[in-house]
């Protein structure tokens, strides 16, 4: 029994190295494909610029509000086709008198932006759906309250867009840690940002054409989301569920990975953690609500999503775990065995098999600092060798804490069907 | 005792085969890690001030 459970947990560690050499084979051919350098100074007109609103939820934001609220409107976008709505929702604080503040700064004050203080429910779902009753854009633009989007990111999404309007229904550019210096937890998710938004992205967009909407820097079709009903109210992740539900409809999520904006990352494990939980708790109910989709005629790129999310957040996790359980026993019961000869080790491989998965491990460690390092590599000053110090420690300090999240976010689940409590507040990142 | 010895006559050719796969895959791609960073250090060290890149 045991002994199964250790192939099984091999064989699927295997499986997980195939899917990042596949996302990362992906990931390199759209690097090669975009090396050439973008002329930002001359862009070409687009043959169109449809108005775009573009909404900021924000709860309690006044230390970095004014800051947001100034570099959208400094976007190099036409001033009559750009509306911003700044949602100051169930703020204690001046969040709202921060964003009027803005209108009498001289070059701002003919521009098209308001700020509404809103009291409702639903987070940021339900900021975003009470948006859409209001908004005047022909396409919803979402940038969260840390957001510093760079001059040209609504140019780049509405181009990608423009492309084919009729199949994409939403763009998404890429975000980048604006905090990265601060300490070794915000080095290490920066590593983590660079990777997914280099490697992950791109490389699902490459190979398959599959974008997922993220929680900032995005444009999206307003009517498509009319559609299909607006925002999961009270969705913890509401990003990956509007993702699933546009995919249904057989529309396409595009990545436009010229179309850059910063953003803060949390400082503290403890900031970091809350954060990290509720998304992972977000996905999971994401995915088990479309699980159904498996076995439904849904389109392929569903059920790719699905069993990707499921491979990543349940299967990987649950077989990681068993492998290493059994990895500490035998190190227990091998120490034990020098005392005491007749106690052996739960599992022996033989010398072959144990030499093979030894240069398997440090082959898989090797996979992690590729992908992570060729993601630096094609990112703007992220090439340093403090960065490659940093992946070398991060695979056994910051990547294992994926494993405690995850399981802590399976345990809140549990709990709350349990005791029939979910709440569906704003659960809010500590601006520093 | 639990031996896995008796898979042996599966595990290791299977393990040995996905062994070399990976070996050979991680080689292509760490030549590939090589031509970006070649590439990507020569654009950013060649132009006078970042404008923005891919």
């Amino acid at each position: 029994m045991i002994n199964d459970f250790y192939v099984i947990a091999i064989v699927t560690i295997w499986l997980s190295i195939v899917m990042t050499i596949v996302t990362l084979t992906g990931g390199v051919i759209f690097i090669f494909k975009h090396l050439k350098h973008t002329d930002v100074a001359n862009l070409p007109k687009l043959s169109r610029y449809p108005k775009v609103t573009v909404v900021v939820p924000a709860h309690n934001e006044e230390i970095v509000i004014q800051d947001t609220v100034q570099a959208i409107l400094s976007m190099n976008y036409p001033d009559d086709r750009l509306e911003l709505i700044v949602y100051a929702d169930n703020c204690e604080d001046s969040t709202a008198d921060r964003v009027r503040a803005v209108a009498k700064i001289p070059r701002f004050a003919n521009r098209n932006f308001r700020v509404i203080e809103r009291t409702g429910t639903g987070g940021k779902a339900g900021v975003l759906n009470d948006a859409l009753k209001i908004a005047k854009g022909e396409y919803l633009g979402v940038y969260d309250a840390d957001a510093a989007p760079e001059e040209n990111a609504l140019y780049f999404l509405v181009q990608k867009i423009l492309e084919n309007p009729e199949r994409y229904a939403a763009a998404f550019g890429r975000n980048k840690t604006r905090n990265y210096q601060q300490n070794f937890l915000t080095r290490c998710i920066n590593l983590e940002i660079v990777n997914t938004q280099r490697i992950q992205h791109t490389g699902l967009w490459q190979l398959f054409k599959i974008g997922r909407i993220p929680g900032t820097n995005f444009i999206i079709n307003k009517e498509i989301v009319k559609s299909i009903g607006g925002w999961n109210n009270g969705a913890l992740t509401e990003d990956t569920a509007i993702s699933f539900s546009l995919m249904g409809k057989g529309k396409l999520i595009a990545l436009a990975h010229r179309a850059e904006a910063f953003q803060q990352e949390p400082e503290t494990l403890f900031a970091y953690y809350n954060q990290r939980k509720r998304w992972a708790r977000g996905n999971y109910e994401v995915i088990l609500s479309n699980l159904k989709h498996l076995f439904d005629g849904s389109s392929w790129r569903i059920k790719l999503e699905v069993v990707y999310y499921m491979c990543t957040f349940f299967w990987f996790n649950t077989a990681i775990i068993i492998s290493n359980l059994l990895f500490l026993l035998n190190i227990v019961l091998e120490t034990v065995g020098i005392a005491f000869p007749q106690v052996h080790e739960v599992v022996q491989l033989g010398n072959t098999l144990s030499v093979l998965f030894v240069i398997n491990w440090i082959l898989m460690f090797y996979l992690y600092l590729l992908q992570i390092n060729i993601a630096l590599a094609s990112d703007y000053g992220q090439a340093t060798i403090k960065n490659f110090l940093y992946s070398l420690l991060s695979y056994f300090t910051y990547a294992q804490l994926f494993i405690v999240v995850s399981l802590a976010a399976v345990w809140d689940i549990i709990r709350d069907k349990v005791t029939g409590n979910r709440r569906a507040n704003w659960y809010k990142t500590q601006r520093f | 005792m639990m031996i896995l010895m008796s898979m042996g006559s599966w595990l290791l050719p299977i393990s040995l085969t996905v062994t070399i796969a990976f070996g050979i895959v991680i080689i292509g791609l760490s030549v590939c890690w090589w031509l970006i960073l070649k590439r990507t250090v020569k654009t950013f060290n060649t132009e006078r001030k970042r404008d923005h890149h891919d």
